[in-house]
């Protein structure tokens, strides 16, 4: 005799929903921290966004990262550093489209190009007109993306080219390691603890 | 990274002095406002101005050491790139006026005060917002934060948030330490390749997520019991109030903050450092 099996949560999904959303920043914040001591070659600090959308939907997964950015700003990064929250909002409504698209299968092709398009090149035109607009642009303090910048910078004379090079050339690695990473985990993450349908 | 870890377990420093016993509110303005100043003017020495202000302040309040390690490791390598790549001749699209040459293996490249002017005074911007929101941070506890945040009419839902990601995050640094531990003994080395040490970093944090999922139900059920959701009246363990203190440093503010309109308008905008206006600067 065959029976369903309900798992029955004790508690209602918006109390969850709250619980969730700092643990998704935490998580935002750890991930960075665990990337420096194995010394990995991404930023890490994002794929709990995309990780918190597959798990919540997007209104969890852009408020986890904007709070992970609000924290940071409100410490380690300086105030400017609040509008790089929209930037994970940017990041959750890719994923959440990716997801609604069904392109989070990485055994498709499909998932890689779109990944690699929407992460690889559509974000960082976002980040460029943010780090210009409210950091003056230029070059970052990481020494290959600095000589990237410098190098299109001075065969081009665009500052605006380089600095869209500059930051598509650290996102394009960083951003779908970070979906994969997110597609991965939510692979093993028990039903009971996915609120999005 | 690092540094943010160890500033964010540290959460406030605790001692008897005038800035910890500020408002959470003023000192929050003081944060926005200088903030807010550093970005109107386009001047390197006035920000370094409201450093120096800022560090005396946090000197005082025993918080200087994790502040100017922070700029240090932020701030300062980011002068060191930008300068050399935005003064000399590399491209940058405002350089126009020379102020000297410097001799690189034999061959003089000119210094362009556009360049330079940009590459210092953004990084200092940051300084200055850093080492503000790290005063307000470091020395405001978090009964007083919650206080804080309930006087300026945040919703309660957003303040929990708040609160419980700077208690999440040494919970869950000290945690991914442990799993870290523990998979260094079952052999997990660091001196991989590139995809390896992507599979370490998934070694580490699916363990790490799989747990911290785990006690958001039961956070959400000891939050349920004790009536977070409740449509009732919440009460504060600290209640937040203005002294005279509070009403002397806002007073301050608002002087400085005339001086300044003054300045802005009858100097410019550069009134110290004397920098061109360049786009976005």
């Amino acid at each position: 005799m065959s029976q369903e099996i309900r798992e029955v949560s004790p508690t209602g999904k918006a109390i969850i929903a709250v619980v969730l959303i700092p643990t998704i920043a935490a998580l935002n914040y750890v991930g960075g921290v665990i990337v420096e001591a194995l010394k990995a070659p991404i930023w890490g600090d994002t794929w709990a966004t995309i990780l918190g959308t597959f798990i919540g939907g997007f209104w969890v997964g852009a408020a986890g990262g904007f709070l992970y950015n609000i924290i940071m700003a409100l410490t380690v990064w300086g105030l400017p550093s609040w509008v790089w929250g929209f930037a994970n909002v940017a990041i959750a409504a890719i994923a959440w489209f990716m997801m609604k698209m069904g392109w989070t299968d990485l055994k498709k092709p499909m998932t890689w190009i779109m990944m690699i398009v929407l992460y690889g090149l559509v974000y960082p035109a976002f980040t460029t007109a943010i780090s210009i607009g409210i950091f003056g642009g230029g070059p970052l303090w990481k020494p290959l993306a600095a000589a990237v910048y410098t190098a299109t910078l001075s065969s081009t004379g665009n500052f605006f080219l380089a600095n869209y090079v500059q930051n598509a050339f650290t996102e394009i690695i960083d951003k779908p390691i970070s979906f994969i990473i997110s597609v991965i985990i939510a692979q093993r993450i028990p039903k009971r603890f996915v609120l999005a349908k | 990274m690092s540094v943010g870890v160890s500033l964010l377990k540290k959460t406030t420093i605790e001692a008897e002095t005038f800035v910890q016993r500020l408002d959470g509110r003023v000192k929050f303005l003081y944060f926005l406002w200088a903030t807010i100043i550093v970005y109107i003017f386009f001047d390197p020495l006035l920000n370094l101005i409201f450093l120096a202000v800022t560090m005396a302040l946090a000197v005082y309040a025993k918080c200087w050491k994790p502040i100017a390690l922070t700029i240090l490791i932020i701030v300062v390598p980011w002068i060191l790139f930008a300068v050399p790549i935005l003064a000399l001749p590399l491209g940058f699209p405002w350089n126009k006026t020379i102020i000297g040459y410097i001799n690189i293996l034999g061959k003089d490249y000119p210094v362009y005060l556009e360049g330079l002017g940009w590459g210092v005074t953004w990084p200092l911007r940051i300084a200055v917002a850093i080492s503000t929101a790290l005063l307000f941070f470091l020395t405001t506890n978090q009964a007083k934060l919650v206080a804080t945040m309930f006087k300026m009419k945040f919703p309660f839902k957003l303040i929990y948030m708040v609160i419980a990601t700077f208690q999440f995050i040494p919970l869950l640094a000290s945690e991914a330490n442990t799993i870290m531990q523990a998979q260094i003994a079952r052999g997990l080395r660091t001196d991989v390749g590139f995809v390896q040490k992507i599979k370490n970093y998934l070694a580490v944090v699916i363990p790490l997520t799989l747990s911290a999922l785990n006690k958001v139900q039961i956070r959400a059920i000891a939050l349920e019991s004790r009536g977070f959701s409740a449509p009732v009246k919440k009460t504060l363990l600290y209640e937040a109030s203005f002294t005279k203190l509070d009403y002397a440093f806002l007073m301050t503010m608002l002087l400085v903050t005339v001086f300044l309109a003054w300045v802005y308008v009858y100097i410019g905008f550069s009134p110290l450092a004397h920098l061109p206006w360049i786009w976005s600067g």
